[in-house]
């Protein structure tokens, strides 16, 4: 099975390269026959590279440890379904993913847009490149269906770390996103070859492919955090490690082309930004792959030091050329159609949007790559720790927060200072209200009543805005849920975009509530005794000890009272895992709406004696829960409309 | 048996690939838009001409008009699909019509 994967992976090197020639060449001839066959070849190298994927998936269901990859990646006690996780859980896996993901993607692009559109050619050619690359890059120096220098009769199994839930969705939905980026790349990338870059319809395109893959790396970005959360065991969400932040880099540059591509469909502005943005997204996320893999950081989610990061870097560099070459070259085309006229007015507010999230991937992108420039100019590493990011984060977020409460009401061309006044009425008087509340019933005067007060702002802002379009259908006679769901139907960009903005908002709620209000208290305690932390006392009950061929698993009940009454049981963890030897600690949770009360077991003496940490982060779950709401918000925005009845066109 | 299936792919996928370099497929006609335009000035069958560059059904008549295309697929014969389509398009649109006056100026 495994010479039929590497021969999968070799002929789809060879169907990508035949792919990005006979494309190129036919179109130069305008041969359509040869424009098929390109076609044909992206299609089948997706077949292929599928073929690879279910060799490998058949290797690690059936333990077949003669390969290393099977050795390293799984265990015959593991559950089955991180066996099938183990696909991307190691490099070689998730290289071919990343591969697979590409494929499908481009197979579903060469049948979404017809060939006739006059840069498909070109944009099937630089994903059938780029498909060669992959191919060549498992085939030189991750290749996953190669031989293990001896004979194993039980697997490694792998990081302990990695058995969750989170492993099944986290890895895949950040490669997919990673990959997805490639297609709005190619597609601009040949708009500006063809000069196709002024289509309006072309645009409505090229933008459900930058949502799809913002969508894919939001969806993997909270996952993840939300796995750290769980599985770490250490209260907090988000690390600034350099792996986290390589993904979210990407991610604010993606934001800052989604708000930019808006402008230049609506108005004919920005083109410029968009093609920096596009391919800077996209060179971004081969980055985030080459940070990951090269060895060039030191990483929880790093894979060490192999040849894979020079190819990778190789593959960047190739890349970047070729991006600055064709964007330099098409500067003619990328000149606005209009121009901004007011500095405080819809267009605007856009410029700063994407000011925004440039400057912070910037900042981001800067911290990450402190330690290697640190190295270069004085010679020594300085690393930027969690509370560098957190002054940044501390002073970016209010900032988001007034853009996110003016920009909706602002006019397009010019807004009246009165009528800006007269839209900001009712969001300042909820803001004002809000910091009086949390001073008053909070912890007094802090920056989280500035948080909260701006948060109240930017939500009060949204939720008029759906009030006025509401109100004015509801003048037409329609009775109110049918006003509502009528008034997001009719403009589901703009009110999806809303909801997307209401999700971002209940994400800082969390995310301030647990920076900043969090409390956590470290105590010993022998079987029987209490401690009180914030309104639970948590009795500690007794422990236990299993023993089984994967690890040690220490566990201990403690019973959680509130106002005097039994509410709940929990039952942290601490488990010695034999394949690595180390210590992985298996958190105890009760989440609600208003906190979490969060338990990690840190030892358990042989007379019973535990050290726990209790923690109380409030507000946690309205960062999982803006996660959801900003996904709805995405698909009502991207959902497919109506589908156009054929009608006759003028050419 | 894997030598054996190998080789069934790696043929396979050729044949599939280079298939339209020296097959008849109908994706070759299939994907060109052919443009209608002769159609509303009720031209005959006989003076339609698919310029298979372009992909578009054209008359001589009526060049230099406004060109309309339609997303169609020639998927069978190509003589019977240009037939096919003419009569679509006429039912669809009604019979013959009378061109107007900018567009006769336009005709020359």
């Amino acid at each position: 099975m495994a010479e039929i994967g590497y021969t999968a992976i070799f002929f789809t090197w060879v169907a990508g390269v035949y792919a990005a020639v006979v494309l190129l060449w036919g179109k130069a001839r305008d041969n359509q026959r040869m424009l098929e066959s390109g076609r044909r070849a992206v299609q089948a190298a997706a077949f292929l590279v599928t073929v690879s994927v279910l060799a490998l998936l058949y290797l690690l269901l059936t333990h077949d440890f003669r390969y290393q990859y099977v050795y390293d990646t799984t265990s015959t006690f593991q559950p089955l379904v991180y066996h099938i996780s183990a696909l991307w859980q190691g490099q070689e896996g998730s290289i071919l993913f990343w591969l697979w993901c590409l494929s499908l993607l481009t197979v579903l692009l060469a049948w979404r847009r017809s060939a006739a559109h006059q840069e498909m050619p070109y944009a099937l050619a630089i994903l059938g490149a780029l498909q060669a690359f992959f191919a060549l890059l498992l085939m030189m120096a991750a290749n996953p269906f190669a031989l293990a220098n001896q004979i194993y009769t039980e697997g490694f199994g792998g990081n302990p770390l990695l058995e969750n839930p989170g492993m099944i969705y986290h890895p895949p939905t950040v490669l997919a996103g990673y990959a997805a980026t490639a297609l709005p790349y190619a597609l601009f990338m040949a708009a500006l070859i063809t000069g196709k870059v002024k289509d309006k319809s072309w645009l409505r395109g090229l933008r459900s492919w930058v949502i799809l893959a913002w969508l894919l790396l939001t969806v993997g970005i909270v996952l993840g955090a939300q796995w750290a959360y769980v599985e770490l065991g250490w209260g907090g969400y988000w690390g600034w490690d350099p792996v986290e932040n390589a993904s979210l880099i990407p991610w604010l540059v993606n934001t800052a082309l989604l708000h930019s591509l808006m402008m230049q469909e609506r108005r004919g502005i920005f083109k410029m930004w968009n093609a920096i943005l596009v391919a800077a997204t996209f060179l971004l996320c081969i980055f985030a792959t080459w940070l990951t893999r090269g060895g060039a950081i030191n990483s929880v989610h790093a894979f060490g030091t192999s040849a894979i990061g020079d190819i990778f870097l190789l593959g960047l560099i190739v890349l970047a050329i070729f991006s600055v070459l064709v964007i330099s070259n098409s500067r003619q085309l990328l000149k606005g159609d209009a121009e901004i006229d007011g500095l405080v007015s819809r267009e605007a507010s856009f410029l700063y949007a994407i000011l925004f999230f440039s400057i912070a991937a910037f900042l981001v992108f800067l911290g990450t790559m402190f330690p290697a420039i640190s190295q270069t100019i004085w010679g020594r590493q300085i690393t930027w720790g969690a509370d560098s990011y957190d002054r940044i984060t501390r002073f970016l977020a209010p900032v988001l927060l007034v853009l996110l409460g003016v920009c909706p009401v602002l006019s397009w061309r010019r807004t009246r200072a009165r009528e800006l006044a007269r839209s900001l009425v009712f969001p300042l008087a909820a803001a004002l209200i809000t910091a009086l509340l949390v001073t008053l019933f909070g912890t007094g005067l802090t920056y989280g009543v500035l948080a909260f007060a701006l948060v109240s702002f930017a939500g009060a802002t949204i939720l008029n805005e759906f009030y006025r379009g509401w109100r004015l259908r509801m003048g037409k006679g329609e009775n109110a849920l049918i006003a509502l769901w009528r008034l997001i139907l009719r403009n589901r960009q703009r009110y999806g975009g809303y909801v997307v903005h209401l999700g971002v908002l209940l994400m800082v709620v969390g995310i301030t509530g647990q920076a900043l209000y969090h409390s956590s208290q470290q105590v010993a305690l022998d079987p029987g005794e209490s401690v009180t932390v914030g309104p639970y006392t948590l009795q500690y009950v007794d422990s236990g000890t299993e023993e089984s061929v994967a690890k040690r698993r220490f566990h201990a009940s403690l019973q959680v009272y509130k106002n005097g009454q039994p509410v709940f049981v929990l039952q942290p963890e601490r488990n010695f895992h034999w394949n690595v030897q180390q210590w992985v600690s298996e958190v105890a949770l009760h989440a609600t709406p208003a906190e979490d009360l969060y338990v990690i077991l840190y030892t358990i003496e042989d007379n019973g004696l535990a050290t726990f940490e209790v923690l109380i982060n409030p507000l946690m779950s309205w960062l999982w829960i803006g996660g959801i709401v900003l996904v709805v918000g995405t698909l009502l925005a991207v959902w497919p409309a109506q589908l156009e009845r054929p009608s006759v066109r003028g050419a | 048996m894997n030598i054996f299936i190998m080789l069934i792919l790696v043929l396979g996928v050729t044949g599939y690939v280079t298939y339209p370099l020296w097959g008849q497929t109908a994706n070759v006609r299939k994907r060109r838009p052919l443009a209608f335009s002769p159609l509303r000035y009720g031209a005959d069958l006989d003076e339609l001409e698919l310029d298979r560059t372009t992909g578009r059904l054209a008359a001589e008549d009526f060049g230099g008009m406004g060109a309309v295309e339609l997303p169609a697929a020639a998927t069978r014969d190509e003589e019977d699909e240009i037939e096919r389509r003419v009569r679509a398009f006429r039912d669809k649109r009604g019979a013959k019509r009378t061109a107007t006056t900018r567009e006769k100026r336009n005709r020359g």
